[in-house]
């Protein structure tokens, strides 16, 4: 009999594949094999698919460790896999972000089919960031390819990345919100619903949403026979990832006419060249002295001030409110290869909860804090003003959050809380800097307080008490 | 009526294979994929031949490198 320490927690999210699950034991992250699945793992690694996919960064590497099982009647090895250090959600993720996904998992299918193996699953879920790529976490998502048998997970792939990718880009960029109300990806006849006619007469999307939904509703609660002669061929199958691929390839979405798209060209508006270059040299300071490992940058618009953070060798998550701002500041990344910075969709007035089975599939941003620190600028008035919280409350929050916080105080005579307050009777009594010193005060110590420069704003350096 | 058609399915339900297919989306795959199939092939072929007319060699992905 096999004692298991009480510090074994078997994570939430890892349940509906009876290859294997994660568990963590002493803060530190396994997987179990399970003997059910001993022959796909023995392919995986014989075939050398994994030194690939690890090769070519698609897949998180793992090592082979002398850990015991948390379920040994089950196990035939443990293994541990490189730790994400942020876990992301596609409903946290811009358009490209999302598409880069879809298209790493057709990627993958690829490579395993070159192998003799297939993506048993095409979850969106099973991707993740690192270091500004998009990767596989899940080591038993591959099973042996059997000429003849059609791609199991089609209509996941069609769920989780190619009607939310085209509800973005034909429809509203906001609908990949619908991802945090439906688990398993979008419903086809709810995509197929809509998006414009005109996608029905595409090959792509008019086969994989508009007729896959179709058949789905006429074939629903109708039970398959597993004997027949019919099959698909290999050259069948690989014209469908093809197709799959171009369709997903072809999909593209441009921000336009957003409210902060061009946030920064104009700046100008409140904040003078030379104040704009103090408060920047001002956090740098700031991060110099605190180091942080993780950075959470809680209204980054395209990041121009997380870049003091990733340049500086922190993780920064980078959070918008705007799919636009975080798109562009993606595409940045990207073309910068820059590793350390994660653009995330992001509304703080409402942010992710906890989702799914039990609460505790999907986890709540609230679950992945805390982080090292927080940079809050030009965000206060946005949360106090705009959304009516209190600046206790709002300082409640941020102590939850992080440990270090670099805040931007925007006082009322501040041209854009003028702007906030224009067509509204200003109810914000408690909104001075006497009220937020006060606020915050009792749930951070302030370690060091700036006045910009040729502005009314003042930027605080404060650590969690 | 549409049984016959049914009967044409065949998911072989491995223990590995968690997912449930979902018997519309195991129908219209193999709809689409017979259609596809001939035009991948075509494609393939159509790259193979304009790879013989480019001067430099396709591109082969270098594994040796890659232990296992």
């Amino acid at each position: 009999m096999t004692v298991t320490s009480n510090s074994d927690k078997r994570l939430g999210a890892s349940f509906r594949d009876s290859s294997g699950f994660l568990f963590s034991r002493e803060g530190v992250l396994y997987r179990q094999v399970n003997l059910i699945y001993r022959e796909q793992y023995d392919q995986l690694i014989s075939s050398k698919l994994y030194a690939k996919l690890v090769y070519a960064g698609w897949l998180v590497p793992h090592e082979e460790v002398n850990v015991e099982p948390d379920e040994p009647d089950l196990a035939y090895k443990v293994i541990k896999p490189n730790p994400v250090q942020f876990i992301s959600y596609p409903y946290e993720w811009s358009f490209s972000q999302l598409q880069d996904a879809a298209l790493a998992t057709m990627a993958i299918q690829k490579l395993s089919l070159e192998a003799g193996m297939v993506l048993k699953d095409a979850s969106a879920y099973n991707i993740q960031f690192l270091n500004g790529k998009p990767v596989l976490i899940d080591t038993l998502s591959f099973e042996n390819y059997h000429e003849g048998d059609p791609w199991v997970a089609y209509r996941q792939y069609c769920q989780h990345f190619l009607a939310p990718l085209a509800l973005m880009a034909y429809t509203d960029i906001r609908l990949s919100q619908l991802l945090r109300v439906f688990i398993d990806g979008i419903p086809l006849d709810l995509a197929a619903h809509l998006l414009p006619m005109r996608t029905r007469y595409g090959l792509g999307l008019g086969t994989h949403i508009h007729l896959h939904a179709a058949a789905q509703k006429r074939y629903a609660d109708k039970a398959v026979k597993t004997q027949t002669t019919r099959k698909m061929n290999k050259l069948s199958f690989m014209g469908l990832m093809d197709s799959l691929e171009s369709t997903t390839r072809k999909l593209s979405w441009k921000p336009a006419g957003t409210e902060w798209g061009d946030y920064y060209a104009a700046s100008a508006s409140h904040y003078s060249p030379s104040a704009f270059e103090y408060k920047k040299q001002t956090i740098v300071r700031f991060f110099e002295r605190i180091q942080p490992g993780i950075t959470w940058d809680l209204g980054a618009n395209t990041g121009e001030f997380s870049q003091l953070s990733t340049s500086r060798g922190s993780l920064t998550i980078a959070f918008d409110i705007d799919p636009a701002a975080v798109e562009k500041n993606y595409l940045l990344t990207k073309k910068n290869k820059e590793t350390r910075m994660l653009p995330l969709v992001m509304d703080f007035t409402n942010p992710t909860p906890s989702l799914g089975w039990h609460n505790r599939e999907r986890h709540s941003l609230l679950d992945r804090a805390p982080a090292d620190a927080l940079l809050a600028l030009a965000l206060i008035h946005h949360l106090a003003i705009s959304n009516n919280v209190p600046l206790p409350l709002l300082a409640e929050y941020l102590h939850d959050l992080g440990h270090w916080l670099i805040i931007e105080w925007v006082p009322k005579e501040d041209s854009q809380v003028q702007k906030l307050l224009a067509n509204r009777e200003d109810i914000f009594l408690g909104y001075h800097q006497d009220g937020f010193e006060v606020a915050f005060g009792k749930y951070f110590n302030v370690h060091e307080k700036v006045a910009i420069i040729d502005s009314v704003r003042v930027l605080y350096l404060m650590e969690k008490r | 009526m549409h049984f016959p058609l049914i009967n044409l399915l065949a998911p072989i339900l491995r223990p590995q294979a968690y997912l449930d297919p979902g018997s519309g989306s195991f129908l219209i795959q193999l709809l689409i994929a017979g259609l596809v199939g001939a035009g991948f092939l075509i494609k393939t072929y159509w790259k193979k031949i304009k790879g013989l007319f480019s001067r430099s060699a396709p591109k082969k992905e270098d594994d040796s490198n890659i232990e296992q």
